[in-house]
């Protein structure tokens, strides 16, 4: 058995920390040092709800004031509130007159219980004083915010000075704005979201209400759908990368640890 | 003899069980997109909850009617259900709730919710005196179903206290857990004999078997959760905050940002 010569600032063998082989934590100290941290990141979250729980509605409000524009256009799917909010716009001079989508019906319409929902909208515009020769129809099933779009686009290319305000829920602002950007390209600069008034749940206490907790994780279930779904390459590409990245970190974070905890091997020269 | 760290070459034995782990991982993931649809059946079981009632139609006492939107039943096909467990039961009594009062019925645009009841049931065989609203505070199902009980005491003479008052209420089908539990939050808070059998009704579009195929499946899923899991969480429920009538959004909008010739 030969022995090598050792550099002359070696510490001799057997002498310090430096020369004896790094111990493997056990596996209870390993599931309690995990338990530790899950617990101190969900302290951590709780501690902080007050921050990002607020923010996680009030970043989906992109609604701006109204300006002065030749329709106001009421989207789908709240006909308790938009119809009320377009024909007070059109009253107090904002707009001049209405588009409505045609939507496609629900069971309920289809048992004719209720008209569709564009006939009710017009109903409610009429009587809340909105002349019916300033009600147009946009024809089509209706059946999401990108249809819509799509149909306000047709519209707005038609009329190449015409500006427009959608009117919708609060919450749903941030992603008819994504969406009609997507379809419209520069043409969006004409159009304008007004929010209707708060109603069942305020975005900056959404977690505390039934509405809120719908619509707020919804929103932003739908947005991240409509991202990847009507999204450009760029939404893809950015996604794909988060999605390649997170595992490939964790990966890297579990195989350097892998590779500290295995003990030293003698190895003969 | 020196010692030194083993480098991080992993060995031929680990390497093979790398493969053999890929290649199991490749096959668990070619099976769970043939039969996905098993797993997303079992996805949305939790929301349906075996919605039939185990009561035979024979012992209905009340058939229960919701509305979410204050102008219609809730549940695809309620009216038709309701019809004919009532006539299985022409005793029964029919009990309407809404969770809101609609701007709809308000500004004279739709009919209320009794009368929309009414006339669709009216050729349907049955007589308008078996219909009754329940009136309840505006916020959801937590409330209706404290007022159907409030109703059925008030109904129960007290020589009948012992005798097991059944209810049928009928509801979407992914809502169906969220309403179970808010049944069973009420009943225990409740001495009153009663059970409440709930009735998912399967939406013409999709269903458990088949959510994920149509986007108001996929939609009605996410919601099935989203209120399941508000309702776990939330013993409790707000009542609705006063809402603005039809004529006080002008007001509302001036206020705001007063009129562009201002």
């Amino acid at each position: 058995m030969t022995q090598h010569a050792l550099p002359a600032d070696h510490p001799p063998q057997g002498t310090g920390a430096a020369d004896a082989p790094a111990r493997p934590l056990s596996a209870r100290h390993r599931w309690l040092r995990r338990l530790g941290v899950a617990v101190v990141l969900l302290l951590v979250m709780y501690l902080t709800r007050g921050w990002y729980l607020p923010l996680a509605g009030t970043c989906l409000d992109a609604s701006s004031p109204p300006q002065r524009a030749d329709y106001v256009v009421v989207l789908g799917g709240g006909v308790e509130n938009r119809p009320f909010a377009a024909a007070a716009l059109v009253e107090l001079g904002w707009a001049h007159a209405v588009l409505i989508p045609e939507i496609s019906p629900p069971p309920e319409v289809t048992q004719e219980i209720l008209p569709p929902e564009h006939v009710v909208t017009r109903e409610i515009l009429i009587k809340q004083g909105v002349p019916p020769e300033r009600i147009h129809l946009m024809r089509g099933e209706h059946g999401s915010t990108f249809d819509e779009a799509m149909s306000l686009r047709a519209v707005l290319e038609k009329e190449p000075d015409a500006r427009a305000m959608v009117v919708t829920d609060n919450v749903h602002t941030r992603r008819a704005r994504w969406v009609m950007w997507q379809v419209m390209g520069e043409t969006a600069e004409r159009v304008r979201f007004v929010a209707t008034p708060e109603e069942g749940f305020r975005l900056d206490r959404w977690w505390k209400t039934p509405d809120g907790f719908f619509y707020v994780p919804s929103e932003h279930l739908k947005l991240l759908f409509y991202v990847f779904r009507y999204g450009n390459g760029f939404a893809w590409l950015v996604g794909l990368v988060v999605v390649a990245a997170v595992p490939a970190v964790a990966l890297f974070f579990w195989r350097r640890r892998r590779n500290r905890l295995r003990p030293a091997v003698p190895s003969d020269a | 003899m020196t010692t030194s760290p083993q480098s991080a070459k992993p060995c031929r034995l680990a390497r093979f069980r790398r493969v053999i782990w890929g290649v199991i991982l490749a096959l668990v993931a070619v099976l769970l997109l043939w039969q996905h649809a098993v797993l997303l059946r079992a996805f949305a079981r939790p929301l349906v909850n075996a919605g039939k009632s185990s009561h035979p139609p024979e012992a209905i006492d009340y058939i229960w009617l919701r509305s979410d939107t204050g102008v219609a039943p809730t549940g695809d096909g309620a009216l038709d259900a309701a019809a004919a467990l009532w006539h299985a039961n022409p005793n029964a009594k029919i009990l309407l709730t809404q969770s809101i009062s609609s701007r709809l019925v308000e500004v004279g645009v739709l009919p209320s919710y009794p009368e929309t009841v009414r006339r669709e049931l009216g050729p349907r065989g049955i007589p308008p005196e078996a219909i009754r609203l329940v009136e309840a505070a505006e916020g959801g199902p937590a409330f209706e179903v404290r007022a159907v009980l409030d109703y059925l005491a008030s109904q129960t003479p007290p020589e009948d206290s012992e005798n097991l008052v059944h209810v049928v209420v009928f509801g979407e089908q992914f809502a169906a857990s969220a309403m179970q539990c808010e049944i069973d939050r009420a009943l225990a808070e409740s001495t009153l004999p009663v059970a409440i059998h709930r009735r998912g009704l399967r939406d013409r579009r999709f269903g458990a078997e088949d959510w994920w195929r149509s986007r108001s499946g996929v939609k009605a899923c996410m919601y099935g959760y989203l209120g399941l899991f508000y309702t776990w969480t939330h013993p409790t429920q707000p009542k609705l905050e006063p809402r603005l009538r039809p004529g006080e959004f002008t007001d509302y909008y001036r206020q705001r940002y007063g009129s562009p010739d201002e």
